[in-house]
């Protein structure tokens, strides 16, 4: 009797024990899972010419600011705050800006350091290459010159192209006159 | 009659070739006069910019720069930079900027020759060695000792390649040339 009940014991605390055992490896596996989530958000999707183009073509019915940046740009880290301030005050009339970094994918990390600093609130995005191929999908007149912005009415039709850093209150120039 | 034929041929060579022309160097370098120059990072060494990377070409925007690429570091190396530097002292308008390929460990030697000789222009490297995107974007020739760009308006004025002490001259006509123009 006391024999059955101390296998009977045992059985139940090996159980126990797996069920453990399985609980802690599927928490171990949602950290896991988790971390890696979080290191995804630590990169920024690649994007090619074409893929801009679409992404502005998507955004038609809208005035889409498309622009141009990289981290070790001095004039690029002065101007983005007139960026950020724009956004918030003109998106709920129809503004949307797309931000893609001209930096080499090796330089990841000084991206991020980057946008943790101007914590921007539209989409950002980082050139699948920084060669003359991709300045020249973008726009022909482009010298490579950062930071660009292009400005596209409602219709998707380009407006402005300016290359060099520009202040707020000319961003909000182009962007009004293109909202009325 | 031979050595007669000989004689004859270096009086033409002495006459008719100029001793610049000989010493010209014929390895092609850099980006072409006219080519755009695109954006790329440094990492400053001496600069303002100290200890960051950071893009002269975006800084300068329109303005006139001269970058002066060398292979490696080196006494050439230091008696270039003292005249760039002596060429940037002496035209403020212009931008001169000094950029090491192979060389993350040559930073204290920029350090010391900038400290040594009182330079004040950036003195800076690539981040990623002879590896960096931009040689490839730049053109440059890893045979050539140095490379140096002269540019204005984004674009390249002057290329002037394996230049030295005796030939610097080139640089300075380069600049004066980009003066002129403004």
């Amino acid at each position: 009797m006391s024999k059955a009940l101390c296998s009977s014991r045992f059985r139940q605390v090996v159980t126990h024990a797996i069920i453990r055992f399985g609980r802690a490896v599927l928490i171990a596996c949602l950290i896991l899972m988790a971390g890696a989530a979080a290191a995804d958000q630590s990169a920024l999707p690649r994007v090619t010419g074409k893929e801009i183009q679409a992404l502005v073509a998507k955004n038609k019915g809208k005035v889409v600011l498309l622009h141009f940046w990289a981290s070790w740009c001095p004039p690029c880290a002065h101007e983005f705050p007139a960026l950020v301030k724009l956004y918030t005050a003109y998106k709920p009339r129809g503004l949307e800006v797309i931000a893609v970094s001209m930096n080499d994918l090796s330089e990841m990390r000084d991206v991020m350091s980057f946008v943790r600093a101007q914590n921007p609130p539209f989409p950002l995005y980082i050139a699948g290459t920084v060669e003359k191929t991709f300045y020249r999908s973008i726009d022909n007149r482009w010298t490579s010159a950062l930071p660009l912005s292009m400005i596209f009415d409602k219709t998707g039709k380009l407006r402005y192209f300016h290359e060099g850093a520009r202040t707020y209150n000319q961003f909000e120039r182009d962007i009004q006159s293109l909202l009325e | 009659m031979p050595r007669a034929l000989l004689l004859l041929v270096v009086v033409f060579l002495m006459t008719f070739v100029p001793p610049s022309a000989a010493r010209q160097s014929k390895t092609v370098s850099g980006l072409a006069v006219g080519e755009m120059t695109p954006s790329f990072p440094v990492l400053d060494v001496t600069g303002p910019h100290k200890g960051k990377s950071v893009c002269y070409v975006c800084e300068s925007q329109d303005a006139p720069v001269v970058f002066a690429f060398f292979r490696q570091t080196g006494n050439e190396m230091a008696s270039l930079v003292r005249k760039l530097n002596e060429l940037a002292r002496q035209n403020q308008d212009i931008r001169v900027v000094a950029v090491v390929i192979e060389g993350q460990e040559s930073q204290p030697w920029l350090e010391r020759v900038a400290e040594e000789n009182g330079i004040t222009i950036p003195l800076t490297v690539f981040r990623n060695g002879k590896d960096d995107i931009a040689v490839k974007v730049y053109k440059l020739n890893a045979s050539a000792s140095n490379t140096i760009l002269v540019s204005a308006k984004r674009r390249v004025v002057a290329n002037l390649v394996n230049v030295n002490a005796e030939n610097f001259k080139m640089v300075t006509n380069g600049v004066s040339k980009v003066i002129r123009k403004r």
